[in-house]
């Protein structure tokens, strides 16, 4: 069994277990599963570190008061996200950091091909991690939100569950998401 | 044809997945502690915070009518009806908001969108009609005082000061409940302008 596998294993347990009232180790299984997943996603939507911090708390005491209702519905996987993206989406709304170019993109026409070898080819797997994190969070929200999920290892069907957005739409999203993230890897790998 | 070999979508997509997870462990059963110690303030201090606006309402009805009980000059007893109304009016739309409140950052992110509008909405009616029934006794209250210090003018007895003082009392006072309450408004509105961005930046099926 993998270790997810084991992690995922250890929640379902805890679950079960939270019927009879365990609600302290179904938490306690979910942060060690999907917390450093939950930290990426408060640090996408918010990129001033004390903030994200606070998301990030935010996001765990809405898991807290949530996984009491969670009657397997859905996986508990996009439960989890869900829930960390819609406190996202909250937590923009209240701090108002929509940015005027969080609109864009969602139009615009897949990249064109580069003919010379990439920046991004070229550097190092730690530059190359340092670069995508600071370039997800500047992609625009609708493309932000799909292309996260993708990278935490969501199939387009989860996504949409997560998003509430039909397959068809999360694959075109996924596209123009691909496309703005190897421009914007190109961009800054070139600045 | 290319210089340089594009990578295949999927080596692109695994070669992301890894860097972004990279270096990623999960907090230790200390650091899960820590979190949950944190949820638990947190908790009790969301709890506190509401249980600080409700005994701040429980102040505000348990004095008005108090003072309902107390006071036997009609202008005052205006007033306080009307306060009366425009704290009820806000309490009901604010237990209305108390309800579910965890509940929709389980649901999906165009219930959770559309909930985060309705709540905004509910607030935004609270203190319009908390407005509108502080103008309603305003109104009522003039008509009144009018009334009568025409009844007192025919009878001969002195009006004119006790009235104006009432009348000037009343209209400062709601005035500047009313200024107060148009600066909530303000930001319910811009809230709601916010909501409505980001309803269109989600776009369809969200």
């Amino acid at each position: 069994m993998t270790e997810t596998g084991a992690a995922a294993a250890a929640v379902s347990a805890a679950s079960s277990g939270a019927a009879g009232g365990d609600r302290e180790a179904r938490f306690d299984a979910v942060l060690a599963l999907y917390g450093p997943a939950l930290r990426r996603v408060a640090s996408a939507y918010e990129r001033e570190p004390a903030r994200a911090e606070d998301l990030f708390q935010d996001i765990a005491l809405a898991l807290w008061e949530a996984l009491p209702r969670f009657r397997g519905e859905s996986s508990e996987r996009t439960f989890v996200y869900r829930v960390a993206h819609n406190r996202g989406v909250s937590h923009a709304l209240r701090h108002r950091t929509l940015r005027a170019g969080d609109g864009a993109g969602l139009d615009e026409a897949v990249e064109l091909a580069d003919p010379e070898p990439s920046p991004e080819d070229r550097a190092s797997a730690s530059q190359r991690a340092a670069r995508l994190r600071e370039a997800v969070p500047l992609l625009p929200m609708p493309l932000r939100q799909v292309l996260m999920l993708l990278l935490e290892g969501l199939t387009p069907r989860e996504i949409g569950e997560v998003l509430g957005l039909t397959e068809n739409n999360v694959n075109v999203r996924l596209s123009r998401a691909r496309g703005a993230l190897r421009r914007s890897l190109r961009e800054g790998g070139a600045a | 044809m290319t210089t340089h070999e594009e990578p295949r979508p999927d080596e692109e997509l695994e070669a992301w997945q890894s860097a972004w997870t990279e270096g990623e462990i999960g907090p230790d059963a200390e650091g899960r502690k820590r979190i949950l110690r944190a949820v638990r303030r947190r908790s009790l201090y969301y709890a506190l915070t509401i249980g600080a606006e409700f005994l701040l309402l429980v102040v505000s009805f348990s004095y008005l009518g108090i003072a309902l009980v107390v006071v036997a000059n009609p202008w005052s007893r205006g007033l306080l009806w009307g306060l009366l109304g425009a704290t009820a009016c806000v309490t009901v739309f604010g237990l209305l908001n108390l309800r579910g409140t965890y509940r929709a950052a389980s649901e999906s992110l165009a219930a959770h969108v559309a909930l985060l509008r309705l709540r905004i909405e509910r607030r935004l009616y609270g203190v319009k009609m908390a407005w509108r029934f502080l103008a309603v006794e305003m109104v009522l209250l003039s008509a009144f005082a009018t009334a009568r210090a025409l009844v007192q003018n025919a009878a001969g007895e002195p009006w004119k000061e006790g009235v104006l003082l009432i009348v000037s009392l009343l209209v400062g006072l709601t005035v500047f409940i009313g200024a107060f309450l148009a600066f909530v408004a303000r930001l319910e509105r811009r809230e709601l302008e916010e909501v409505a961005r980001m309803e269109t930046l989600l776009g369809p099926g969200a």
